[in-house]
């Protein structure tokens, strides 16, 4: 396994994918604050309270950042035919799956560290430092909610690669896994108006408004718990249903 | 008796109503360079797609040096190198740089083993170029380097020849012949190119709609094959002792139906006529036969409008 780990470390440093899209990231929170330098000199005070507080708002984003770190790590391997190379030489299918989730866990933290790092560090350095306790307040919220969001960000993550590896297309498999996103939190709010309260509370429990929710839940560890129980369950139940079908996929 | 190094027990492959291999038995010798025959569909790709575990059997049993259960193959394969179809690799890497990744992947020793199969295959002045800028040659041969690369006990090659020019034929050739020569590879290799294939097998399989039709040694399709003079004559027996006595030859087989193949005399058919009705032997027809691969395929599948 740890062959193909550091395999699949290999590739996926030799892309020039995942430094564009870092760029790109690093560069929109450039932008954020470079907004709110621009409002500071014109009057306004934001500090680093406030702007760096507001990490806390982009975490729903994160979310979304599996669909680009699953392509990643996956590189489009039934596009290129590549999955052949693997399973004739007799890896285990179940390796070729945990590995690549793996790598793409990995690589997804990295990338989220370092744009969290350098968004909190941009934003001490260039915004006004504000009152001390409050500042200490908001890195601690931004903690607090980094780590109820990482949870929900490896389940989608789980998801994102069992829909790589199930759907051939990888424009497909994309869509696929924003509409597992999106599609039944909406779909259980609507029931809960519609049919019975207790889907509207189900609701609750999904990835998004977990996120979401985070930030009123600030110092609550059963909160936390919470949030890894039901990452980990997204998270083991599409690989479990991932490994069971691509274990007898085509190749070709 | 030679160890057995790849064999198939009713092997079937079927896709929704299509059957693709029906009940393929297929046995390869330790260091035979064994050849698929098979016109397109015939589901020559279809079987070294199970061997290589890229589709699973409908039915039947995978034995891979000696070994057969299921869960154990995945490690024989590991003695294996192939080449699927039309080579695959990462399109935003180079040569050197594929091949590192396959053998970080696969965990083979040492960073010089990347560079030694790209030599193998004259490769190695591809520098920077990237794979998706490569000729059909050049990645048939990268495809070879990778198969190459772990040293396989047994190599299965898919229309390996496929978009080579002349001489890369001839290299890919000698590199076959060097493999099996030097290191006992055996070779599994399934090519539309017969007169190419005729070069180098040293073991056939017929195969047409997904059942080998016949599985025969290249010395026996030679036999099969060879140049002669077949006569169709009333008395076999009697033909044969007059062949023997007035012409002196030897070289001849009695065939049921009474005809007889002469191997020598060949160029002189009208000597043989006149010693036959000499001899009272009543000369019913003579033709000249021999076939090569290629109309000995043909004639098996029927002709050369299936082909």
């Amino acid at each position: 396994m740890l062959d193909y780990i550091r395999a699949e470390g290999y590739k996926v440093s030799r892309r020039a994918y995942p430094y564009v899209t870092l760029l790109v990231l690093l560069a929109g929170a450039a932008l954020l604050i470079s907004g709110w330098v621009f409002t500071n000199s014109h009057g306004n005070d934001v500090d680093f309270a406030s702007g760096g507080g507001m990490a806390v708002m982009l975490l729903s984003v994160g979310l979304y950042a599996p669909v680009l770190i699953g392509d990643m790590v996956f590189s489009e391997q039934y596009k290129n035919n590549t999955l052949k190379n693997e399973v004739s030489y007799g890896l285990p299918r179940a390796r070729i799956y945990l590995g690549k989730l793996a790598v793409a866990a990995v690589l997804g933290i990295l990338m989220s560290l370092a744009v969290l790092v350098f968004y909190e560090g941009m934003c001490w350095l260039t915004l006004l430092p504000g009152e001390p306790g409050n500042a200490a307040k908001a890195l601690e919220m931004v903690i607090y909610c980094t780590l109820a969001a990482l949870p929900q960000w490896l389940g989608m993550l789980g998801v994102s690669i069992m829909a790589y590896f199930l759907v051939r297309s990888s424009t497909v498999a994309a869509i696929l896994i924003v509409l597992i996103l999106v599609v039944p939190q909406n779909a259980l709010k609507l029931l809960g108006l519609l049919v019975h309260p207790a889907f509207g509370n189900a609701a609750a429990f999904m990835p998004s408004a977990m996120v979401e929710a985070a930030q009123t839940a600030v110092g609550d560890g059963r909160f936390l718990a919470l949030s890894w129980g039901l990452g980990a369950a997204w998270l083991v139940g599409a690989t479990v249903v991932g490994l069971v079908l691509f274990r007898r996929k085509e190749i070709n | 008796m030679a160890e057995i190094v790849l064999a198939t027990r009713g092997l079937t492959k079927r896709y929704g109503n299509h059957l693709a291999v029906d009940r393929a038995e297929l046995s390869i010798e330790k260091g035979q360079i064994y050849g698929l025959v098979g016109r397109n569909g015939a589901g020559k790709t279809t079987i070294i797609r199970m061997i290589t575990a890229q589709t699973v059997p409908t039915a039947g049993q995978i034995e891979l040096f000696g070994e057969t259960d299921p869960a154990r193959l995945g490690a024989m394969r590991r003695r294996t190198g192939a080449m699927v179809e039309t080579p695959s690799f990462y399109p935003y890497l180079t040569a050197l740089q594929n091949l590192e990744y396959y053998r970080l992947q696969r965990g083979i020793p040492g960073r010089h083993v990347a560079e030694e199969a790209l030599e193998w295959v004259g490769l190695t002045d591809t520098g920077r170029k990237k794979f998706k800028h490569f000729s059909l040659g050049m990645k048939q041969r990268l495809g070879l380097a990778l198969a190459l690369m772990n040293h396989p006990d047994l190599l299965l090659l898919d229309e390996p020849i496929n978009g080579l020019d002349p001489e890369g034929i001839v290299e890919f050739r000698n590199i076959l012949l060097d493999l099996c020569r030097q290191r006992q590879t055996t070779i599994l290799i399934s090519s539309h190119i017969l007169t190419e294939l005729a070069n180098l097998a040293t073991c056939y399989g017929f195969i047409d709609h997904g059942i080998m039709l016949e599985q025969i040694s290249a010395k026996a399709l030679r036999e099969k094959c060879r140049a002669c003079l077949e006569l169709r004559v009333d008395d076999a027996s009697s033909a044969a002792l007059v062949l023997e006595q007035k012409l002196n030859l030897r070289d001849y087989e009695v065939l049921p139906g009474n005809v007889i193949r002469l191997y020598s005399c060949m160029d002189a058919p009208d000597r043989v006529n006149q010693a036959l009705v000499e001899g009272g032997v009543a000369l019913l027809g003579s033709e000249s036969r021999g076939a090569n691969l290629e109309d000995y395929f043909l004639n098996m599948i029927g002709g050369v409008r299936h082909a």
